[in-house]
């Protein structure tokens, strides 16, 4: 009970000191806006694939082949790639020079061919070199051409077991027509599926989203230090000796210092999530339970680790050095200043090792529509970070109390 | 007895802070350890208190040694520390009541006894404003505060007047008084000998870590014989005149503090004629004189040949 009264008086006294207001919340909100603005040109040119042209040739005019002309020309695509009709014959030279690093042909008598279920493909060249933006094409192709053969073949079967029952050729040839759209309407469905699902496999993070969660990564670290670094304050204060006098152990101050620092970090990370997302638009992602529990394990990690560093700082001025080393290091190191996604691998896998970085990494993965399941395994690195920093400082500072 | 000291000793790597002292308080008094800075008053009290380890001797609370049962003896203590160890952020009402919490009370007699404490220090209106907007005298008395609201069988006050204006000093000191005559005991400790003086039924005179004398205001007095402090104000005063002062009849110590010489001498006012013609002869202009009787300031001089006070 008493430790949770620390606790409470901890989180009280953090939260009417405006300097530590300053640093917790403001100084976050304005990096926010500043990198979020300035940095989002480096999120936009730089997706894992740069924007490609396409050249499209269709000696079609049937609605199947126009159906894939308008799906590669459409909005969903526009943000990969520009469609362009071209000449067959400058195929060769076009991918040569660069211009286009892939063509598309639709054959003659394709939109026919294929609802009669007879053999037809539609070409697709590519630069060799160009191995990515020329697989995106072929999937986008193979995944039609899929669409359109499977709804052929079960027509096909359809009018085969129709014809099994003995039903007059003239009447089904009537019914072609009708089939023929059912047909295209299928194909259609298909194409939608196909866009919708490449619309939510990996989307583009904003500046602002990388940098919202950049920033509540890194900000936490100073919050849960603010809380526990008072046990210094404590010292210079006389505090702690009262404190000690009323028959408290260093157990139990470290105990409290914790759970203060735990509350004071959970209601920082909450003020700025729910900031950003009202004020910046930044979604969080669809669960925000997910994003809850996201959270308590980072500011877990951001407590214990803060209890750490008390535990090993003798003087408020080694104090102060090592928060700052610390931090900064980390939120170099993990993340929260550079993008995870441009840093060498040298430096990936140093970022291993911070608490930015599985912070970092677990709220992106919600923020793209990941379920809570796909970051188990960052959150349980972020608890066992969080739990050997805890065991740790409280080893140190035990072994170093005067006997109270 | 409540409280005994036996053979107490605190050596830090370059100093010996208490060495080696024994006193005891019986239950219901007001005790004073009275020191220059310096003296080992605080060590003392931080060793009583629990706050560090003697590195020799023991501490006995109503039979308990504090070293083997520390918690259940801190919370029938009540530690006033010579520093203000409160939350300045925090309101006068916040601290008392996180202080309360600390020493376990329950919510329903926490809020009695908040109102009782800030009505004994006369500070119920500004209860509820911050502590870095009160004064010094105040914060001192919210500092005496935090220690009586779980009423404590022993008060332990570590100069809780150091820097304060007068008036706040009296209503502290009345406070003390009042406290134990409703049963508080209290260990007091001051380098001022007047409170000391005022408070305590019996006395402890410490300095360079050891107990000089102890015993009620009258025996202390009583070792100084029936002597007088004689204090002149002069000009030009030189420091080969202390020699000649010295070997004057009756005269026992000769302490110089910038313009003012305190003299400890036998039959003062027989002595006061010898005394004022060694200025005078010397070429000293003496600007007052007077002659007291002796007080526990005169106990330190007598002792030690210096002032209570530096
Ligand atoms: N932690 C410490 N380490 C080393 N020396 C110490 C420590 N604490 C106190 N001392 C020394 O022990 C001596 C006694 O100090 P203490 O604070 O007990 O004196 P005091 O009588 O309370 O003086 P004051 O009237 O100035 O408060 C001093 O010389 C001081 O320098
Ligand atoms: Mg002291």
């Amino acid at each position: 009970m008493k430790v949770l009264y620390l606790a409470l008086k901890d989180f009280k006294v953090t939260f009417k000191d405006k300097k530590a207001l300053l640093i917790m919340l403001v100084m976050p909100i304005i990096l926010i806006l500043i990198l979020g603005f300035s940095l989002e040109p480096m999120f936009r040119q730089n997706p894992r694939v740069a924007k490609f042209n396409v050249g499209m040739i269709s000696y079609d005019r049937g609605i199947l082949a126009q159906n894939l002309v308008d799906i590669m020309k459409g909005q969903e695509l526009s943000e990969l790639m520009d469609v362009y009709e071209i000449k067959e014959e400058d195929i060769r030279q076009l991918i040569k020079d660069g211009s286009i690093t892939a063509a598309v042909v639709i054959p003659r008598y394709f939109t026919d061919k294929a609802i009669k279920g007879e053999d037809v493909s539609i070409r697709v060249y590519g630069h060799p070199a160009k191995q990515v933006s020329g697989g995106i094409v072929n999937g986008i192709v193979d995944s039609y051409a899929t669409g359109v053969s499977c709804v052929a073949v079960a027509i096909d079967n359809v009018i085969e077991t129709l014809m099994g029952f003995g039903m007059e050729h003239q009447v089904l040839g009537s019914k072609t027509g009708q089939i023929q759209d059912r047909l295209v309407a299928a194909v259609e469905q298909a194409g939608r599926v196909f866009t919708e699902s490449t619309q939510q496999s990996p989307r583009w993070i904003t500046g602002f989203e990388y940098y919202s969660v950049a920033m509540v990564a890194m900000f936490i670290l100073f919050g849960a230090m603010f809380s526990v670094f008072s046990i210094i304050e404590e010292r210079q204060d006389r505090t702690l000796a009262r404190l000690f006098s009323t028959g408290m152990g260093s157990i139990s101050l470290t105990v409290g210092k914790f759970i203060g620092s735990y509350v004071t970090c959970l209601v920082q990370a909450a003020i700025l999530i729910v900031f950003t997302n009202w004020v910046y638009g930044v979604s969080w992602g669809p669960s925000p339970w997910a994003v809850v529990i996201a959270t308590l394990a980072a500011c877990f990690a951001a407590s214990s680790f803060a209890v750490f560093i008390a535990s090993v700082s003798r003087t408020p001025k080694s104090a102060d050095a090592l928060q700052m080393l610390t931090i900064q290091g980390m939120s170099l190191l993990g993340g929260s200043m550079l993008p995870l996604y441009i840093m060498p691998d040298i430096l990936k896998s140093i970022s291993r090792f911070t608490i930015n970085n599985w912070a970092i990494r677990s709220y992106l993965s919600l923020i793209t529509g990941n379920p809570l399941r796909d970051i188990s395994q960052h959150l349980a690195i972020l608890l066992a970070i969080g739990g050997a920093f805890l065991v740790l400082g409280s080893w140190v500072i035990s072994a170093g109390s005067d006997g109270r | 007895m409540f409280l005994e000291v036996k053979d107490l000793k605190k050596v830090y790597k370059r100093q010996r802070a208490v060495d080696g002292i024994d006193f005891s308080l019986k239950e219901g008094e007001i005790f004073g350890l009275l020191g220059p800075n310096g003296a080992g008053k605080s060590t003392t009290i931080s060793m009583i208190a629990g706050l560090i380890k003697p590195t020799d001797g023991d501490i006995i609370v109503e039979g308990r040694s504090i070293l083997k049962s520390p918690k259940e003896i801190k919370r029938m203590m009540g530690l006033v520390p010579q520093e203000i160890a409160l939350y300045p952020t925090l309101s006068a009402r916040e601290n008392l009541k996180f202080w309360g919490r600390m020493y376990g009370m329950d919510s329903i007699r926490l809020k009695e006894r908040i109102d009782e404490v800030l009505r004994i220090l006369g500070l119920t209106e500004r209860a509820d404003h911050r502590i870095d907007t009160y004064s010094g005298g105040m914060k001192r008395r919210i500092n005496i505060g935090a220690a009586l609201l779980h009423q404590p069988k022993l008060l332990i006050m570590d100069e809780p007047t150091v820097g304060i204006d007068p008036q706040s000093r009296k209503h502290i000191l009345d406070m003390v008084l009042d406290l134990n005559r409703q049963g508080m005991t209290i260990l007091y400790t001051s380098h001022y000998m007047e409170e000391v003086e005022y408070l305590c039924h019996r006395v402890a005179i410490m300095d360079r870590g050891s107990i000089i004398a102890s015993g009620t205001k009258e025996e202390l007095k009583a070792m100084v014989g029936n002597a007088h402090k004689v204090v002149v104000e002069a000009d030009n005063f030189r420091q080969y005149m202390v020699d000649t002062l010295r070997v004057l009849e009756g005269v026992q110590q000769v302490m110089v503090e910038k313009q003012s010489i305190t003299i400890l001498v036998k039959d003062g006012r027989k002595r006061l004629a010898d005394i004022i013609k060694v200025f005078n002869d010397d070429g000293c202009k003496v600007n007052s004189v007077s002659i007291k009787e002796p007080d526990l300031e005169g106990v330190f001089l007598h002792l030690t040949g210096r002032a209570l006070r530096n």
